[in-house]
């Protein structure tokens, strides 16, 4: 499809407002959000040895599956029902892409470098530019 | 595929710096088995009943983690379904009483969970396993062309240089299991992979008289992750 | 970019004028010129978080997560944190207070962040500096201030700082405060009385007092079974207070006659008037109470130094932008934690961590002129109300009508039922929480 001038000038303008006020800013990235459940999964999910479970490295479908399956009800959950309900598919999509990118070990023994390099690759995968 | 083998390595490796954490509850100290007293302890127990260990696996949120019928959701939790009634009593025994506590933390949960429940239930919960079989775990995928013939030769044929035996000689044939030696057939291969080498290391230690943990010492890592992925993706029919 | 940043990346500022901004220990301390010149390019703007508690602490290592050039200074008055979170379980002995102890070194280490242990005394909004006891002056191009809380002794008759700190203690900053309060607890006598008295909303971890009332029944059911907890409160509902009553009547025998612990609503009277140190006793609406310790949790507004900044309104808490978290009285002048109006989001420190990253996010954003995406949040609040029972309550927020409101459907407590696993699960994963948690702030 070709973007018309008119819609490049609209997507500009957007764009500005969006810099300037607080007007429609775009959905949370999917970085953002995976960076609120490292309280309880470790930093950027690399939680390895506790009773909840990693996140980092999840394949999608299974992420999705999981996430899809607390917010409808249909997988019993003591804390992960509640939090699902929170999100909408491409939210939950958005995660999902961030942390399959994520290393697999533990935070610990992850340089900032190498997460900095997977948090880029995540947010690639989400179809966030950084 | 090496993803895998990095998620049980990840798993492994910090879990011998974890440390039994203080303050809330003691590790319990129970001697290790042997042959006879297992064998005691597993006739001692109450016969199960399937319905009954249906509801408790509702109850006690089995279900949560394992699945409607045993069958893991994740590569995070162990499938039960199909499991022998001795193998479950034995891990919930084990779990209860201290011998299986390869990382506290990751443990933590079925160490409660093991405490809250009483003999019978314990029965009761084995036996709602035991009743349905195995089936290929969701997520497994196809075992790479290349790695059937030889991960089929220690499966069945086991190696005699290494003094392996065939896994198939206690596991079954079909990986259904036997008696206090779990099936294999479906298990989630993180799952697995995470087992083989805690046992490999000695971190988990519950298997009587090193039954298990002397055939994992000669396995290479890459054979080890070929045989998670040859029973995860194993059927039965 | 701010005068300073602009002299540096001209290369105008020189060593001596760095000195004469900073102050020499400045320069020396904060490693501008030190380990990590190399982590930053001559232009980066400087961000300056003041408190390197949970708020302050997240929000430097998101910051260099969102951006890998800024300029990070954490100004902390102390050289180690004590965490709040399970500090009630040093109470009974369950924890040490070491194993609570936290420090910036891996902050500073691994995130590239100069920190500086000083006291903040003030700052100058036209001229972007801040002032330290010290008196080092430190210039920023954004600051970011979560200070935590302070108390209001002056709502009791008879209460003071002092008395405060010698008997009537608060255990509400971790510490000198939480040793004293199990000292008292185990001194105790037999078939005698604790009194819990928590504060007005808002304040500081709102299911605290709750979980330490809980906390105290077990230990007298333990240890001295005639001896009872007795909670005076001004208020006539607390948050998780459905769990927590059935924790109670499952555990402690409430609303039985050998109750452990016996909660005095607002409505009943139970809002403390007047404290008296020498005879030990609390006034109350409902009437005068005597007892062998008083835990009065005071009623309490933003930290002292957002009061210093000016940068709290009349209710005594700070105003934000809901979106950023950038104070509505200060521009370029971010708030975090406790200290702020965040509307649904309660005083936890999950929230201040929740809040520190999507301002991170944000201040990264405005620095390099990035549109801003929208703002999610997120808080769970999880209390023992025994050793092996856990309550929770969880939810995640978005900014709705101009306040920050629980998003979808994800707001809710741990469900009353007759699954025995619930509690058992909750409580496994509540120490799971506290140990990932401080990771995740410190490390
Ligand atoms: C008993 C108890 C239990 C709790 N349990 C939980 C729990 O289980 N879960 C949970 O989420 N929350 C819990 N909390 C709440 C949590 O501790 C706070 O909400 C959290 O610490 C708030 O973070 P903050 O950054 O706003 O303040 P703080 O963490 O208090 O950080 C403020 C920092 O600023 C520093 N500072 C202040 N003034 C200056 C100055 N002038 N110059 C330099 N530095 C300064 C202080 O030294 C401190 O380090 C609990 C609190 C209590 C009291
Ligand atoms: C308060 C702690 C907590 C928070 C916050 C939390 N989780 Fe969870 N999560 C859990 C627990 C506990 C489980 C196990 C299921 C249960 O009992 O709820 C879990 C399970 C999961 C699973 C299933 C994993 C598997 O192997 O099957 C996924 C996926 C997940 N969480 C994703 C998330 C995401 C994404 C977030 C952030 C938006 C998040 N969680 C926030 C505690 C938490």
């Amino acid at each position: 499809m070709q973007t018309s001038p008119l819609k490049t000038l609209i997507a500009a303008v957007s764009l500005m407002a969006a810099t300037h006020a607080h007007a429609e800013p775009q959905m949370a990235t999917g970085q953002a959000m995976a960076w609120q459940c490292a309280p309880c999964h470790g930093v950027n999910g690399q939680e390895f040895s506790e009773a909840m479970p990693p996140l980092a490295g999840m394949p999608v479908k299974q992420f999705m599956d999981a996430m899809l399956a607390y917010r409808e009800g249909t997988r019993p959950a003591v804390i992960m029902d509640r939090v699902a309900r929170g999100f909408t598919d491409e939210e939950l999509n958005a995660m999902a892409q961030w942390f399959a990118k994520q290393p697999i070990k533990p935070w610990e023994q992850t340089t900032l470098q190498e997460s900095l390099s997977a948090q880029q690759a995540g947010a690639q995968a989400a179809g966030e530019k950084q | 595929m090496l993803k895998r083998t990095l998620l049980a390595a990840a798993l492994f490796s910090v879990s011998a710096i974890a440390i039994a954490s203080g303050g809330h509850g003691e590790k319990p100290q129970a001697n290790p088995w042997t042959h006879f007293s297992l064998d005691n302890q597993i006739r001692a127990m109450p016969s199960g009943d399937a319905t009954r260990g249906q509801d408790i696996h509702s109850q006690m949120m089995c279900n949560a983690c394992h699945g409607e019928k045993g069958e893991s959701p994740s590569r995070n939790y162990a499938s039960l379904n199909g499991q022998p009634e001795a193998y479950t009593i034995k891990m919930m025994l084990d779990y209860r009483d201290g011998r299986r506590w390869e990382n506290y933390h990751q443990a933590e949960i079925m160490v409660k969970i093991s405490q809250a429940l009483n003999d019978q239930q314990i029965a009761d919960l084995a036996s709602f396993y035991a009743q349905h079989k195995t089936q290929p775990w969701t997520y497994a995928q196809p075992l790479a062309a290349a790695e059937q013939a030889p991960t089929d030769k220690v499966v069945r044929k086991g190696d005699f240089e290494r003094m392996l035996t065939p896994c198939a000689s206690c596991h079954g044939a079909k990986g259904e299991g036997n008696g206090v030696v779990p099936a294999l057939a479906g298990q989630v291969p993180e799952y697995f992979v995470r087992t083989m080498k805690a046992y490999q290391s000695g971190e988990r230690h519950n298997d009587v008289q090193k039954g298990m943990s002397q055939f994992t010492h000669d396995l290479s890592d890459e054979e080890i992750q070929a045989l998670a992925e040859y029973y995860a993706a194993m059927d039965r029919q | 970019m701010s005068q300073f940043a602009q002299s540096l990346s001209n290369g105008k500022l020189g060593r001596r004028e760095l000195i004469k901004r900073f102050g020499i220990s400045a320069v020396a301390a904060s490693g501008l010129f030190g380990a990590s010149k190399n982590a930053y390019a001559k232009s980066a703007p400087h961000v300056v978080v003041l408190g390197g508690g949970v708020g302050g602490s997240t929000f430097a290592k998101y910051l260099r997560f969102a951006d890998s050039d800024v300029k990070i200074t954490i100004i902390e008055q102390y050289p180690e944190y004590i965490t709040c979170l399970r500090s009630n379980d040093v109470i009974v002995g369950y924890h040490t207070l070491d194993e609570l102890t936290f420090n910036l070194d891996t902050v500073q280490s691994k995130y590239q962040v100069n920190v500086i242990i000083d006291k903040a005394i003030g700052a100058d909004f036209d001229k972007k500096t801040v002032t330290t006891a010290k008196g080092q002056v430190i210039a920023y191009d954004k600051l970011v201030v979560s200070p935590g809380i302070d108390f209001k002794f002056e709502d009791y008759e008879g209460h003071s700082k002092e008395l405060a700190e010698t008997k009537i203690f608060h255990g509400y900053k971790a510490g000198p405060q939480t040793l004293a309060l199990r000292e008292q607890l185990l001194s105790v006598p037999k078939g005698g009385t604790a009194i819990i008295a928590p504060p007005q909303n808002p304040f500081r971890c709102p299911p605290g007092p709750y979980e330490r009332a809980s906390f105290f029944a077990e230990y007298f059911q333990k240890h001295n079974p005639t001896a009872k907890v007795i909670v005076l409160d001004p208020k006539d509902r607390f948050t998780k207070d459905g769990p927590f009553k059935k924790a109670w009547e499952r555990l402690y025998g409430y609303q039985t006659d050998n109750s452990l612990i016996e909660w005095v609503s607002g409505s009943d009277g139970g809002r403390v008037l007047s404290v008296d140190g020498k005879n030990n006793s609390v006034e109350t609406m409902a009437g005068t109470f005597k007892a062998d310790m008083i835990n009065l949790i005071p009623n309490q507004r933003a930290g002292k130094l957002a009061q210093i900044l000016g940068l709290t309104d009349a209710s005594g808490w700070c105003p934000i932008d809901r979106f950023t978290f950038e104070s509505s009285l200060q521009k370029e002048v971010y708030v975090l934690g406790d200290s702020t109006i965040a509307d649904a989001m309660p005083k936890s420190g999950y929230s201040a961590n929740s809040q520190a990253k999507v301002c991170a996010q944000a201040v990264a954003d405005t620095l390099r002129d990035r549109p801003l995406t929208k703002s999610v949040y997120a808080n769970v609040c999880y209390s023992l109300a025994g050793d092996n029972y856990g309550v929770s309550i969880a939810a995640i927020y978005e900014v709705r009508d101009g306040l920050i409101q629980p998003k979808g459907k994800s707001e809710g407590v741990s469900p009353i039922t007759d699954k025995p696993a619930q509690p058992i699960l909750e409580a496994v994963y509540q120490k799971n929480w506290q140990r990932e948690f401080v990771k995740d702030v410190f490390s």
